[in-house]
């Protein structure tokens, strides 16, 4: 029983970037009614970008340059989706979103290989020339400096975005216009605009995630298919669109996912399809999510 | 929806994803097999390497081996006056990509024998359409369960992961290390290796107080080694390949377990260091001889092929060559010598390679028989140890 306080530890660490996918889902749905499918590719971007520039750079260059590489990749994938927005049906701009997914993935195998990069923790101790992140004990965990700053991040964002979208003007009028797109767009918000803008957010967060969780994931070209659709499954839960039920329901995946580690082997292999599995049960128990108390408005 | 804009889109559509879908295939694409020219009739070879992937760090020095191989043997003239061309093939790790590319070398006539794939999955997965087929297959794979039960046409270079269990066996046993907790990859590699395990070390006297395993895309293995670590063994034993040993290497030091770590020659390359970083100091796993050929005795008889071996590789790459390009070394070696002596025929190759002994390669020194298709003891396999992050001959 002493590993659960463990286990708790290394699930909220996951559990923190499936809540920031799936608060990057259901900023694209709120705007577009989109499921964006490379919403993962955006954590491998940020990723990757940072754990290249680490090897050279400082982490205060490699974080700010990764998280616009990931917006500007975000703005690419949403004109994809934009040329054909007016003419094609939510379905088709879906898939476009998983095309998107395999052409980034497979441009990033290209550029920068197979292999997962180590990178560097934010603050770490030198080692022989290596950075390695420190560790402290809390209760009968051991817990990587890391998770913290990853825990830390993820707070800190989930505020953020909150004020964005109460306070601010662009915020309010993104949630204007996916609450009610004639009228934002009678008022003179441009729908277009509001469709590229959240692409551009949602991108920054995956982006930020992926830089954030690297150090204790390693960077890898394809590190982004299963978060995005572990993220897919904690923003379905959480029910589509609804902030705090998709952060509820990342952290609660992340944890039951490493709890489900320690059931006898071989079952422990497949912990990963854990979150799936809630997931088909949700869909068919409780369709519009689990956290959702009403029925959103269509 | 009116069914006119559905056209529109459809069309529309339609363009941009095979745009796409072109951009997508370019990037995947198996970089073209480029074009040399032919002399007389080339005698042509199928390679089957995972060269995109997860293992892709095993698959390319394999492929780039054989490129070093074939473009020495041509300059020197071929064989008996032919060329060599070989046909590669990227199975990016997959079974179902290993067989859709030994369905098109069958079919190719010209095709003498194929060398590959690199992983046990795949290698399973073509070995009896090969044997059907009566073509020469030389797995690069680690798994015992490729040659055994023997199929007249199967054959593999890779040592047998029971030879590796039996050296590190070996190793417990002269270091007293009897309570053993044990933790492998769910791929076919660990799982190969969990059942030799099991088999060999409860024959030893070794008690295995825990056996876990893990997901080989899992980016976190503390919920297992917890588990071991409940269980207080002398030493772990982790049986995988990248990323997944540096991770329980990584693991392992984080959760403050001080235990020995033993691993399996999944590891033998600097990828696993570069990514377990200071976890993998002390690191002991067994592996072919190439990486420490520098160190090893001059009385071993592969001393000098293993130190040419190295050189040539050093000099065309200009990185060290490692276990799993050797594998692919001693396939395309048995297949020239075989067409040499027997000329381009499936089945002379075929039953050339299964007399074959004392064929000195990289991996070890080969003596094949009718009942043994590696050939190999447990004598191709060096103790190596991780010290100051390089290589060194355990003691």
């Amino acid at each position: 029983m002493d590993q659960i306080p463990q286990l708790i530890v290394s699930g909220i660490t996951s559990g923190c970037i499936y809540a920031i996918v799936a608060i990057g889902f259901s900023i694209i749905y709120g705007g577009t009614q989109v499921i964006n499918f490379a919403q993962g590719e955006f954590v491998m971007v940020g990723a990757m970008v940072a754990a290249v520039l680490l090897a050279k750079f400082s982490l205060a260059l490699a974080f700010p340059v990764a998280v616009a590489a990931g917006c500007l990749v975000g703005v690419l994938v949403a004109l994809c989706v934009l040329i054909p927005l007016k003419r094609a049906s939510v379905i088709t701009l879906i898939i476009m979103t998983v095309g998107a997914s395999i052409l980034l993935r497979g441009l990033a195998q290209l550029f920068w290989g197979e292999s997962a990069i180590p990178v560097p923790p934010f603050t770490g101790v030198r080692i022989n020339g290596i950075v390695e992140d420190r560790t402290i004990h809390i209760y009968h965990a051991v817990v990587g400096v890391q998770s913290l700053w990853v825990v830390g991040i993820t707070a800190l964002l989930v505020l953020a975005m909150h004020l964005f979208f109460k306070y601010t003007l662009i915020g309010q009028a993104m949630r204007a216009s996916s609450m009610n797109p004639t009228g934002a767009r009678l008022v003179g918000i441009s729908p277009r605009k509001m469709v590229v803008m959240s692409f551009m957010l949602a991108a920054a967060l995956g982006a930020i995630a992926g830089v954030t969780v690297s150090p204790v994931f390693y960077a890898k070209c394809n590190m982004g298919t299963a978060l995005g659709l572990k993220g897919f499954c904690a923003a379905v839960l959480g029910g589509l669109g609804n902030f705090g039920g998709g952060i509820i329901a990342g952290l609660l995946l992340g944890i039951v996912e490493a709890l489900a580690g320690v059931l006898p082997s071989p079952w422990s292999d497949y912990k990963d399809a854990v979150a799936f599995v809630i997931l088909l049960i949700v869909l068919l128990v409780k369709p519009q999510g689990l956290l959702v108390r009403k029925k959103a408005e269509a | 929806m009116n069914g006119g804009k559905v056209e529109m889109i459809g069309r529309r559509g339609v363009a941009v994803f095979l745009f796409i879908a072109a951009l997508v295939a370019w990037s995947l694409a198996p970089a073209a097999c480029a074009a040399k020219k032919v002399a007389g009739k080339p005698y042509v070879i199928g390679a089957i390497f995972s060269v995109t992937g997860d293992n892709a760090p095993l698959g390319v020095p394999e492929r780039e081996t054989v490129e070093m191989l074939v473009k020495n043997l041509n300059k020197s003239g071929g064989i008996n006056g032919h060329p060599v061309k070989v046909e590669y093939y990227d199975d990016e790790g997959k079974p179902e990509q290993a067989v859709q590319a030994c369905q098109e070398l069958i079919s190719n006539k010209d095709c003498l024998a194929i060398i590959g794939p690199t992983l046990t999955g795949p290698s399973l997965a073509i070995a009896n359409m090969c044997n059907q087929a009566k073509m020469p297959l030389l797995s690069c794979a680690a798994s015992v369960k490729i040659v055994q039960p023997v199929k007249n046409y199967v054959f593999k270079t890779a040592q047998t992961d029971s030879q590796a269990v039996s050296k590190l066996i070996d190793y417990c046993k002269a270091h007293k290390l009897k309570n053993i907790g044990f933790i492998n990859d769910s791929n076919a590699f660990g799982a190969s290796g969990r059942e030799q395990w099991l088999k060999l070390s409860k024959s030893a006297g070794i008690k295995t107080v825990d056996m876990e395993s893990f997901g080989s895309a899992d980016t976190d293995v503390t919920s297992q080694l917890t588990k071991i670590r409940s269980a207080k063994p002398q030493a772990v034993v982790c049986w995988g390949t990248n990323p997944g040993p540096a991770i329980v290497a990584k693991n392992m030091r984080r959760l403050g377990m001080k235990q020995p770590l033993l691993m399996s020659h999944g590891v033998s390359n600097m990828e696993f260091i570069k990514l377990a970083q200071s976890a993998a100091e002390g690191v002991v796993f067994p592996s072919g001889k190439i990486i420490v050929a520098s160190q090893i005795p001059a009385s071993d008889p592969q001393k000098k092929v293993l130190q040419e071996y190295a050189a040539q590789y050093q000099q065309a790459y200009k990185k060290p060559a490692i276990h799993f390009g050797g594998h692919a070394w001693d396939a395309f070696q048995l297949v020239v010598d075989a067409v040499k002596k027997v000329g381009p025929n499936r089945a002379k190759i075929c039953g050339n390679i299964a007399s074959r002994k004392h064929f000195v390669g990289i991996d070890g020194v080969f003596n094949f028989s009718a009942t043994d298709h590696n050939g190999l003891d447990k004598n191709a396999f060096a103790l190596v140890q991780i010290k100051n992050g390089k290589w060194v001959l355990a003691k």
